[in-house]
């Protein structure tokens, strides 16, 4: 369950063309995402693609899909993060997060813990 | 169903007037009469900002701004009682005791600063607490510890702190030898605590503090623990 002294913030563009965010989980850690807020900044529909990494983006496994039905429509997951709160995502050892969008960037922010 | 899981206070291990204490330095036993007890704390003591994957880049001997180690009792006639808590939870932190002296080794090999053995942190001794009981600390005046931290993230830590609790004792030293022998061999209740560790050696008794116990008492007492009566 997170601790509030081991969280951390990361704010990301996810754009189109897909890419890698954030920092490589170390040996033996998990990086345990505990909140994602997104915001869609293209002109309609668009779709988040989070996922995992271990080659810098070059290939990825994908997590999960959030939908954006219009401009500036937000995700927020959860309201209120609590502290027996489950981990939403899990991003393995040597990896980093992996954010693609179908139409244009949505702003991205995590709170998050690296543990074993 | 929820599990509760308590651990037990550091605070339950200080010592109280009257109770008896035997610290074991590399020279052999003293053994002290408790008097009185005075708690005083240091929180929060800023190891400052730790790079990802990286160390301090020196021991802290935790000081004030003027170079007064906080752990050290300034004056002979006091002991300080010490136990610890980290944040980061991650943050590692690793002890040496006395300075230069790596404590908390595995293997042969000396254990490093960077790796996964021989350090306490902030998931083991939370810096809220209960700290946990490998984080105690003894020390008498000039005798003290130094401590490095280490972040084995891939993200920088902006600031690493401590959180010491810290029981000052007076003391009066015994000198009985039936009394000491009692103690030693559990007969009298008391705390019996090796001073720093065992790996390589127990600290060196300060010198002051060998010639207030005497090398005779001090034979004794290992004489005492090796033969058991």
């Amino acid at each position: 369950m997170p601790d509030k002294r081991g969280l951390q913030t990361l704010q990301a563009t996810a754009p189109l063309a897909g890419g890698v965010f954030g920092t490589l989980v170390a040996a033996n850690m998990r990086r345990y995402i505990y909140k994602i807020k997104t915001a869609n900044q293209f002109a309609g529909p668009n779709q988040l693609n989070l996922g995992h990494s271990d080659d810098a983006g070059a290939t990825h496994t994908d997590i999960d899909y959030i939908e954006h039905a219009v401009q500036y429509e937000m995700w927020n997951d959860p309201d209120e993060l609590k502290e027996d709160s489950a981990p939403l995502y899990i991003i393995p050892e040597g990896s980093q997060i992996y954010l693609e969008t179908d139409a244009g960037n949505i702003e991205c922010y995590f709170l998050y813990e690296d543990a074993e | 169903m929820y599990v509760s899981l308590l651990k037990e206070s550091h605070e339950n291990l200080f010592l109280r007037e009257g109770y008896l204490l035997a610290l074991q330095f590399q020279q052999g036993w003293a053994v002290f009469r408790l008097l009185g007890w005075e708690p005083s704390n240091v929180k929060p003591y800023s190891l400052g900002a730790v790079a990802a994957t990286s160390n301090l880049a020196s021991w802290d001997e935790i000081a004030d701004a003027g170079g007064r180690r906080y752990l050290m009792p300034p004056e002979e006639h006091w002991i300080y009682h010490s136990f610890w808590g980290v944040n980061k939870p991650k943050a590692r932190i690793f002890f040496q005791y006395p300075t230069r002296q790596d404590r908390w080794n595995l293997v042969a090999v000396q254990r490093t600063i960077t790796g996964d053995v021989g350090y306490i942190d902030g998931e083991k001794s939370p810096y809220d607490g209960p700290f946990t009981p490998m984080s105690q600390i003894f020390t008498v005046h000039e005798l003290y510890p130094a401590f490095q931290c280490y972040n084995p993230l891939p993200d920088a830590m902006d600031n690493v702190m401590l959180n010491f609790d810290i029981m000052r004792y007076s003391y009066m030293l015994i000198k009985d030898r039936n009394l000491i022998r009692d103690i030693l061999t559990l007969k009298r209740p008391g705390r019996l605590h090796t001073v720093a560790g065992i790996d390589p050696q127990p600290a060196r008794i300060p010198d002051w503090l060998s010639d207030l116990v005497g090398k005779d008492l001090l034979d004794y007492s290992k004489t005492v623990i090796e033969e058991g009566s």
